[in-house]
């Protein structure tokens, strides 16, 4: 079920939502889960690695490779990465991970961050 | 870091470079598998997130709600059961019970709490000073509360007679209903931060109206229903457009027929669908309520779930003189009930009757013994998606007059202001003997001097 969107992909010859470098990254993965299975530690230092040399722009490529793989569990945990990337982090830093413009009115952005004021507690340094 | 501009034979080809360009459902999908507390704060980030986090986001996350344990108040003291399990929770809370001074659990709707309380005015001086009257609303596991500071007009001292209406899977908004009478409703919109007061469409019928009503109101699919002594169900459609002269839809259900002899009733919403439970001496009965809207007629039949001789129930349970039915398990054939022990004390139990054969009795603790009659009991769901707060000016008094007191000698002028629009709508709400003008404020060593004139009505 995993591999025929991922035969169609190599059949496909006009590809061009996954570049090489993902499809290398991506495609490695449900063989790995198999082989390392129910140990976590292992399968956690994995990935760990695994990410440790992407930048978080290319962590957008990421997930649309595996979201056009219908990868659920890549998608699943690249998700997860991000979350735990910017859980405590400072919504600036947010903004600068995904390279997004705040377009909010000087006065609006605080009156939201004062309503849903317990999110930000345990702020880290950028 | 400067966004690449695509240009269109890019944008044709696939090639994304940000996450702004992923389409909005695949961000949805995304940003729904963050946590609710991280979303919270992702809200700030831009507009759009903004958007999708608010009408996408937590809608999905509030689709189904978790349930442990129930709510309830004893001798004016606030009990979760079962719900505070952290340890942040539990801080928390003990904080939020300080600042509440005789306090009154009114409502709990899927996550939210309403309460209403009571504090003094000026907590330093020594004489008695007015107090202080609102209605406040939590939600446990976001760690949140907010306090309503308007009060309905025309003002009373009936707020007992209030009810939340809240849906985290529609709307992150809530409604407080209040009671107005027999004939109104008076309604506050969290969205817009007003009461409204509403009259009904059609007046009820003599005996409905005279008759007491229970304090208890359940929300259920845009409608308040409330329990009458003369044998019926209430249903008022709180969900609906406010406009001036818009009228609120109340309808008068009878109730199954037996159970028009004894007071020992309740409702309550459980796997998607009204509930009504009724006990006496022989049997505890249960009824599923089924609505068939043919054309526009509405046709409400009740169906009889289960009998249960009370005797099998009181069989298991420590020696009870009587149990009276107080909610139901939202999800599970289980039915919270309230024990009279003895002339002092009462138990809450949930009792299973979903099986014949497995009748049991779900012990919650054995050793826990609440001293006189428990008057109400709300199935508490857990709910991660926050409320916004903010449409109140402040949220307690003391923050504000704490915050003040630090100041020795003059004030700022900001500050002078922001307490003279406080105090000056604090005066507006205050019982007509305290009406008077703000003419002077100032900080001293001790505190804030504030000096009042009283008006000529």
């Amino acid at each position: 079920m995993k591999f025929c969107t991922v035969k169609q992909y190599f059949d496909d010859e006009n590809n061009n939502n996954v570049t090489n470098g993902i499809a290398t990254t991506v495609i490695p993965l449900p063989n790995k889960h198999l082989k390392i299975k129910a140990n976590n530690k292992e399968m956690e230092q994995y990935e760990q690695e695994l990410l440790r040399n992407v930048m978080p722009q290319e962590l957008t490529k990421l997930i649309l490779a595996a979201n056009y793989l219908n990868f659920k569990e890549a998608l699943d945990f690249f998700c997860r990465t991000v979350a735990n990337a910017i859980q405590n982090k400072s919504v600036d830093y947010v903004r600068k991970f995904f390279g997004l413009e705040s377009d909010f009115e000087p006065g609006e952005e605080e009156k939201l961050c004062k309503e849903f004021a317990w999110s930000f507690e345990g702020v880290d340094e950028d | 870091m400067k966004r690449r501009k695509l240009n269109n034979k890019e944008r044709n080809h696939g090639v994304f470079t940000s996450f702004d360009d992923l389409s909005d459902d695949l961000k949805i999908e995304i940003l729904c598998k963050f946590p609710a507390k991280l979303l919270a704060k992702l809200t700030c980030v831009c507009k759009s997130w903004q958007f999708l986090i608010i009408n996408f986001c937590f809608p999905k996350m509030a689709s189904k709600l978790a349930y442990t344990g129930h709510v309830s108040c004893i001798k004016r003291c606030i009990n979760f059961k079962d719900v505070l399990i952290d340890e942040k929770l539990i801080a928390w809370w003990k904080t939020i019970e300080q600042t509440l001074n005789k306090r009154d659990l009114l409502d709990s709707c899927n996550g939210l709490v309403l309460g209403f309380y009571t504090t003094a005015l000026y907590p330093q001086s020594q004489s008695s000073s007015p107090r202080l009257c609102r209605y406040y609303v939590l939600n446990i596991l976001t760690q949140q509360f907010d306090t309503i500071t308007k009060q309905p007009h025309p003002r009373t001292s009936r707020y007992k007679y209030a009810a939340l209406a809240y849906d985290p899977s529609k709307s992150c908004h809530y409604k407080i209903v209040y009671f107005q009478g027999f004939s109104a409703l008076n309604i506050y919109n969290s969205k817009t931060g007003v009461w409204i007061s509403l009259k009904y469409q059609h007046q009820l019928e003599y005996h409905v109206r005279k008759a007491n009503w229970e304090k208890r109101s359940v929300y259920f699919d845009g409608a308040l229903y409330r329990l009458s002594m003369s044998g019926h169900l209430i249903k008022f459609i709180v969900d609906q457009e406010i406009t001036a002269s818009a009228r609120v839809k109340v309808e008068s259900i009878d109730l199954p027929e037996v159970a028009k002899k004894s007071p020992l009733t309740c409702i309550g919403v459980s796997q998607g669908v009204m509930h009504f439970s009724h006990s006496d001496k022989s049997n505890l009965r249960i009824w599923m309520l089924r609505h068939n809207c043919i054309r526009t007629d509405n046709n409400y039949v009740w169906l009889l779930k289960y009998t249960i001789p009370s005797q099998a129930i009181l069989s298991q349970m420590i020696p009870s003189i009587y149990f009276k039915p107080m909610a139901f398990h939202p999800y599970d054939d289980t039915i919270i009930l309230s024990l009279r022990v003895d002339n002092w004390f009462c138990r809450i139990e949930e009792y299973y009757f979903g099986d014949i054969q497995e009748n049991k009795l779900r012990l919650s603790d054995p050793h826990t013994h609440y001293g006189s009659a428990c008057k109400v009991v709300f199935p508490y769901l857990q709910c991660e998606v926050p409320f916004p707060i903010g449409t109140s000016i402040y949220n307690s008094v003391h923050e504000l007059v704490h915050g003040l007191i630090g100041f020795s000698g003059d004030l700022p002028e900001a500050t002078v202001l922001e307490v003279l629009s406080f105090l000056s709508y604090l005066i507006h709400d205050m019982p007509t003997r305290h009406h008077g003008r703000l003419i002077g404020l100032q900080g001293c060593d001790n505190g804030l001097s504030i000096t009042l004139v009283k008006c000529r009505s």
